[in-house]
């Protein structure tokens, strides 16, 4: 029995596994921007759940969930990065102000929670932390660079961070979701509201009035759920973990394609080295 | 012939960079914080080198560098993000201004000047955009962390970037350079005053520093690049040095072996309706 920490349960992925966690007897401080959300969940577990209000860019929230988990259950021993949003715009149209609210939510808000929990693990020398990116982490697409360029971003911490840290005892896991059936591409989109004509064919196409994905994707959250907890319970998780048909074609096809132009351009890339 | 607006050109890749693309008749706006590091390139060069102020994380100085170029050589076809910096820190002792400071220069930056110049490319459906990564931002180490996604999140940036700009005639190349001798681990470096003991053997500092001198020549470097920005179709991505093509072979190498690995729970999410 464990103790969980799970960012964005109001919907979608972070609900799923809200509830799965709590289903399997772990104790878990669930949270959201807006607390309300959580209450039926909470209810429903009164021993083993507590619901707490988090923005994850606010700090002293941030702070504060940590410090009422380590209170009321003695330590986290999994933290769940979870809580994030897309944003659709070409690179040229976006709003500066935009990208770095997405950035604050999408990675700098989860640094901040993995920077609040490891004291605790690290002390314990045990441990697991999950940060959940996207196939936008490992490809980007038209109209969502930016988004690629939060999950990205976490992902190259997150490799870093899993050297810092496995030699104590703590475990980091990068989850790359594929499409799932949640609020991803509804109510928790957003995106730029300056367009530019020239990219109508490209990233317009992926503007959420042209966008009709919603309600449609392949993923079962309750499914992602249970894969992320067996996930958080092996011996030996790996640093990156697919989840969907649909992500494991994408990345298959761009190592594949990546991998290509590199053997191509492999004389040149060798040509810079001084004579040994 | 071709302009060219280089940044961080007061020494290493960009300082070759700027010489060997004036050497090989272009014209070139190289910038840097201080213009007087590269002064010396207007005056070998007269009619085709511009020194230019420009710090990247001014907004102000972005508008004003790009304008100016576009002034005094009426279009930029290829930009060169190459101004950046390293930091080390375990991720539980970053500094949150040092971070801020890092995505500003590494990131946010040189999303400004290609948000900049794009207007005039897209004018011209023609333009080449090379923003300068590092093997770091896909191999990491123990207290690069911070570096990594900065570089990362450029690299995101640009995969969407080339395939918006493609049916508009404009390129994009990310360059992955490996270990070169420049001031990359000297006088640019940047370390967190933050020490957590515990990260002092992971990080290396409990030892001396056991790195010999880099492998990579940045004269070579600036030769390379040049020779893929002259392709019609430049490669989406160019790696720099033999290290950096062992380490990028390797680690694709580990993430296909752990996709088959874990296959069949990576299949298990799918709805089954």
């Amino acid at each position: 029995m464990s103790t969980w920490l799970i960012t964005g349960c109001s919907t979608g992925l972070g609900r799923a596994l809200a509830e799965a966690v709590l289903d399997a007897d772990h104790n878990a401080v669930i949270t959201a921007r807006n607390a309300d959300t959580l209450v039926s969940i909470a209810e429903k577990y009164p021993g083993s759940a507590r619901a707490m209000p988090l923005d994850v860019r606010d700090h002293g929230q941030a702070v504060a969930v940590v410090q009422d988990a380590t209170d009321h259950f003695g330590g986290i021993d999994v933290l769940v990065n979870n809580a994030g949003h897309g944003y659709r715009s070409a690179i040229e149209e976006a709003d500066p102000a935009e990208v770095e609210e997405l950035f604050g939510t999408n990675f700098f808000g989860p640094i901040d929670l993995i920077r609040q929990v490891l004291p605790g693990m690290r002390q314990r020398r045990s441990g697991t932390i999950i940060n959940v990116s996207s196939i936008g982490g490992r490809r980007s697409s038209p109209g969502s660079g930016y988004y690629s360029a939060t999950k990205f971003a976490l992902e190259g911490a997150s490799d870093g961070l899993r050297k810092e840290v496995a030699p104590l005892g703590i475990r980091v896991v990068i989850v790359e979701p594929g499409a799932f059936r949640t609020d991803f591409a509804g109510r928790s989109l957003l995106q730029t509201a300056a367009p530019i004509g020239d990219y109508a064919g490209t990233a317009g196409q992926r503007r959420k009035e042209n966008d009709h994905t919603h309600g449609t994707q392949a993923g079962d959250p309750a499914r992602a759920a249970q894969a992320i907890i067996t996930i958080a319970e092996a011996d030996n998780p790996p640093l990156r973990i697919l989840l969907g048909t649909d992500a494991l074609n994408v990345v298959r096809t761009e190592l594949e394609e990546q991998h290509a132009e590199i053997d191509a351009w492999e004389q040149l890339s060798r040509s810079t080295d001084f004579p040994s | 012939m071709p302009t060219w607006m280089i940044t961080g050109t007061s020494s290493g890749i960009g300082r070759a960079l700027a010489e060997q693309a004036l050497a090989a008749g272009n014209q070139v706006v190289a910038a840097a914080r201080d213009p007087r590091a590269v002064q010396d390139l207007e005056e070998t060069y007269p009619g085709t080198a511009a020194a230019i102020r420009l710090d990247v994380t001014d907004q102000a100085s972005v508008g004003i560098a790009v304008a100016a170029a576009e002034r005094r050589f009426g279009r930029i076809d290829v930009l060169v993000n190459n101004a950046g910096y390293g930091y080390t820190a375990a991720i539980e002792e970053g500094e949150d201004d040092a971070v801020a400071d890092l995505f500003a220069t590494n990131f946010a930056g040189p999303v400004a000047l290609i948000k900049a110049v794009l207007p005039g490319m897209r004018s011209r459906r023609s333009g080449l955009i090379v923003n300068i990564s590092s093997v770091g931002a896909r191999i990491t180490l123990p207290g690069g962390g911070y570096y990594s996604a900065a570089k990362a999140a450029l690299e995101g940036v640009s995969g969407a970037l080339r395939k918006e700009l493609e049916p508009l005639g404009v390129h994009v190349m990310v360059v992955e350079p490996g270990s070169f001798r420049t001031e990359f681990r000297g006088r640019s470096a940047r370390e967190s005053k933050i020490r957590i003991h515990d990260y002092d053997g992971i990080l290396g500092r409990s030892g001396k520093p056991r790195l010999g001198p880099q492998r990579g020549d940045p004269v070579k470097a600036a030769q390379a690049i040049l020779i893929a920005s002259a392709e019609v179709v430049p490669p989406a991505l160019l790696l720099l040095g033999s290290d950096a093509l062992s380490g990028y072979r390797a680690r694709v190498q580990a993430e296909q072996d752990d996709i088959q690995q874990h296959e069949q729970l990576t299949l298990s999410t799918d709805a089954t309706d």
